[in-house]
Parts: structure tokens; sequence; C-alpha cells
């Protein structure tokens, strides 16, 4: 009796467990439960890769850009944090809004200037 | 498979990875070429009356931020008033900075390899890379480091990053603006031409032809040091 219990509790734990799973196999989204994140892309639409490649590696291009153009003096243009701000021209609305959900803090505008809408803002009221 | 057999290919296989060149991320289409520049700078103290328009030029141009505590209030050129012991002499303004040593004291001593010297000579911190221990403070003889106490908001000059606190802040001969074919800010601002800059390598620059006159000396020249800041006059 007592074994017939155990299996019925590991049962009901084990369908507990895996009843996200589940739900998302019936609503067929796995792999898509990221929310749109309603980020604002410049109207040309072109970077200096292409957009996935930009996705997965924007953060070592700069590495490497900033690597060079400290330790070595070669200012790569196209892949510095000034060139993105041709086209992104808001921080909050394009790079915040993915390092939120990720949950990632780049350092980098700390000390770089990289201009957000309430810059704009101000420089409006100005 | 033997052990024996394993471990060759495991060692055939180091031997490649080691041999085969680093992959970069970035295709440049120009690179530039191997700089052969060696940058100075010669400050003529006999037209300098100690205006102090470089320093708070480079205030600006750089980002450095001021606060009323003079313990924390930082510069990368400050101006000394020096005036000698004999009777009715009269005081001296110098312009001091980063003296960008050939062999520089503060690299020698930095834990992180923060600092280091560039191929054309200019001496530079890498904030990326400071963690602030100050081991260069101590060693630079010219005191021409300075710690950043406080974070400061907004900036001078956005085409520049600002420093954040906890790492160290040094002149760094305008870097950018050097990289782009332009001369440091405090040169450009000096009105009465006492401080020239150029190319040490090419014979027939300014600076060049001042250090050939031999009328130059550097600050603590007995230290040996390289330094490439000259004064005339001094």
């Amino acid at each position: 009796m007592n074994k017939f219990i155990a299996k019925i509790v590991v049962l009901i734990v084990g369908i507990i467990l895996l009843s996200p799973f589940v739900i998302n196999a019936v609503r067929g989204s796995i792999g898509s439960s990221v929310p749109a994140l309603d980020i604002v892309l410049p109207e040309d639409g072109k970077c200096v890769k292409d957009k996935e490649y930009m996705r997965a590696n924007h953060m070592d291009i700069l590495e490497e850009a900033r690597v060079k153009a400290v330790r070595d003096g070669q200012r790569i243009k196209d892949y510095s944090l000034k060139n993105c701000q041709t086209c992104h021209k808001n921080r909050d609305e394009f790079c915040d809004r993915c390092h939120n959900y990720v949950g990632v803090k780049p350092e980098c505008f700390e000390c770089h200037h990289f201009p957000t809408s309430k810059d704009k803002e101000k420089r409006v009221a100005k | 498979m033997k052990r024996r057999d394993f471990l060759k290919a495991g060692g055939i296989l180091a031997a490649a990875g080691a041999v085969s060149p680093a992959s970069s991320l970035l295709h440049a289409g120009k690179v530039e070429t191997a700089n052969v520049n060696k940058y100075g700078m010669v400050i003529d103290l006999t037209r300098c009356d100690g205006c102090g328009e470089c320093a708070s030029a480079c205030r600006i141009a750089n980002n450095v931020a001021t606060f009323p505590d003079k313990k924390i209030d930082n510069h990368l050129l400050r101006i000394a008033r020096v005036k000698s012991k004999f009777p009715n002499s009269q005081e001296q303004a110098i312009p001091l900075m980063c003296m960008h040593c050939d062999h520089p004291p503060c690299v020698h001593v930095c834990p992180v390899k923060a600092s280091f010297v560039r191929k054309d000579g200019i001496v530079l911190i890498d904030k990326h890379r400071c963690i602030g221990c100050r081991y260069c403070m101590v060693a630079c003889p010219y005191k021409a480091r300075s710690f950043v106490f406080k974070h400061h908001e907004g900036s001078s000059n956005l085409e520049l990053p600002k420093t954040m606190h906890g790492v160290v802040e040094k002149c760094d001969f305008c870097v950018n603006r050097v990289d782009h074919g332009q001369i440091p800010v405090c040169v450009e601002t000096c009105k009465k031409g006492a401080m020239s800059f150029g190319n040490l390598n090419d014979k027939d620059s300014r600076v060049s032809r001042l250090i050939a006159s031999g009328r130059v000396h550097r600050v603590r020249e007995d230290l040996h040091l390289g330094a490439k800041v000259y004064y005339l006059g001094l």
C-alpha cells in the first residue's frame, strides 16, 4: 500500500514539474516564448553586418574594436560605438530594452555618451 | 586506442591549435600601416606667461570635472609657478603634464597592464582595465597622474568618454585628436605660441629643430626616463 502511495506522489510531482513544457508543447510555442521587445529599429534597416550576426556578436565586435582603438590606435570607424549612434538614435529605445530583458548590465554607457530620448527632450526644452 | 596513441593525437591537435592564426571578427577594409611617428612636445617658457588657458581648455576637452574641494579636483595639465631664491627674481610659470617617458615607471609597476606605451610613444591608460590601485601615481616622479574620486554627471565634450570614479587619469596628448591628424588642445589653444607638438622622428618638424638647437631641457633629466616633453628656457 505504501509503495502505491509513493508511486502516485512521484507521478503528481512529475506532472507538476513537467507542466510548463507540456503547456508550451500543446500551445505550439516552444522556442518562441520571448515577447516582442518593441525595439525601435532605424528605417534604413542596414547594419555593418547582418541582423542575426549583430544580435549574437555585437558585444564581441565592439570589444575587439575597443582593444584595437585603445591599444593599437587603429580607429575603425565602422565598428565604433559612435558609429552605432548614427542609426540607433536612442539608447533607451534600442540597447536598453533588450539588455533589460536579458538582465545584462553593460558598463559602456557609464563613461561613453550615447544619447537617450531624455537627452533629446532636454535639448528640445532648451 | 592505446593510451600512447591518444596522447600523441592530443599533442598534434594542440600544436595545430597553437599554429593556426587567431581569427578576427572585424574585417576592416583599410587598416593603417605601422605608425612610425614618435610624438613629443616643446614648451617655450620664455613665451609662456602662465595665463592658464591651456589648462582650462584641457579640462573642457577631456571631460575633467571641476570640484571645489581641492583634494578631489583633478587636472591633466597644471601650471606650476616657481621662483628662484635670488633676490628680485621673477615668478616663472611652467605648464606640467604627463612627460610621456620612453621608459615610464608607471607602466612598469602597473599590475594589470592597464598603463602601456603605444607604438608612437604615447603613454596611455586603458581605463577599461584599470583597477584603481594607484601604484602608478606613486611611481610617477612628475605627479602627472590623478585618481578620479568622484563621478560627475554630464560631460563637457560628448565626443569623448568621461572618466568613471575608481580609475586613474592623466594627460594622453589628446590621443583621440592625434589619431585623427589634429594637435592636442593645449597646443591649439596657446595664443602665445609657446607650445609646439610634432613628430620627433621627422627631422624637419618644428619640435625636432627646437630640440636639435640644444637649448632644451627636460624636467628631472637625471632620472633618464626619456621624457618627451621638452622645455625651452627652463
